[in-house]
């Protein structure tokens, strides 16, 4: 038997019901527990900000003591220094 | 909470519990389920007071927010289901069963009228989302098409050719569901 849209008058039936009275309170309780453990985007900015200049100091110094290595021989040679090394024989 | 943020907010769910209660019902058929949904939904909507721009009403705003927690929490229940086959499904110390929860449980329907009603929402809730949303939205709400198109983002045209899907596959899983 193929069903028309009529026969979905038992959805007719259904009563408008009210919220439960608690449900403004536990609403309230979540509000609270949430802004005490969401981090305030001033903050996250900060973090952001100093992690990317962390890393920016980092790559920075990383870079000098790399040039600082590869120029050491030159300037040795330049200075007429020559490197000891323990297994120079 | 500041003061202002909490009329404004108390206002809101004054005006807006009962549509949002009942949207949830008519999605998760479990009175304790459409709690958490509508609890979930006005956090999201306090959360969200200070960035809504007014770019449609409040209730319709509510609407989306309702219909998107709602379809989430349907999704992760079915997500829980299909790993409850992994985990055991007792408790561990006695035979109680873990997971038997009600899967019809709505308050606004009576007794004479369950088994009915129960047989129509579990087809309505094989169809697709945009379908079951903009049935639910036009039967169950009683919004207009013009309505549901604000709520849904959709045109008028598009929600009236969703409508007349939903019917008409409703009307085919409800002649299967008879046998």
């Amino acid at each position: 038997m193929k069903h028309t849209p009529d026969d979905l008058t038992p959805l007719d039936r259904i009563a408008r019901v009210d919220a439960p009275p608690f449900l403004l309170t536990r609403i309230r309780q979540k509000i609270d527990e949430s802004s005490r453990t969401r981090i305030s985007p001033t903050f996250q900015w900060v973090i952001g900000i100093s992690a990317v200049l962390f890393l920016a100091l980092n790559t920075v110094a990383i870079l000098k003591v790399t040039q600082n290595t590869k120029s050491t021989p030159v300037l040795a040679q330049g200075m007429n220094v020559v490197p000891i090394s323990l297994y120079n024989e | 909470m500041t003061t202002g943020t909490t009329e404004k907010f108390d206002d809101i769910y004054h005006a807006h519990k009962v549509l949002v209660y009942n949207l949830a019902l008519s999605y998760v058929l479990v009175a304790e389920d459409a709690q958490e949904i509508a609890q979930d939904v006005f956090v999201s909507v306090y959360q969200g007071l200070k960035s809504f721009k007014e770019q449609s009403s409040i209730t319709t705003w509510v609407y989306r927010i309702t219909i998107n927690k709602s379809l989430d929490f349907i999704k992760a229940k079915q997500r829980k289901k299909r790993f409850a086959f992994l985990t055991s499904l007792f408790h561990d110390d006695s035979n109680e069963l873990k997971y038997d929860k009600p899967t019809f449980d709505h308050p606004g329907v009576q007794l004479e009228n369950r088994e009915a009603v129960e047989r129509i929402f579990k087809c309505i809730h094989q169809l697709p989302d945009n379908q079951k949303t903009a049935l639910l939205l036009s039967k169950i709400e009683d919004k207009t098409q013009v309505e549901i198109a604000e709520i849904m983002n959709l045109s008028a045209k598009a929600v009236e050719s969703l409508i007349q899907r939903a019917k008409q596959n409703l009307s085919t899983k409800l002649s299967k569901s008879e046998g």
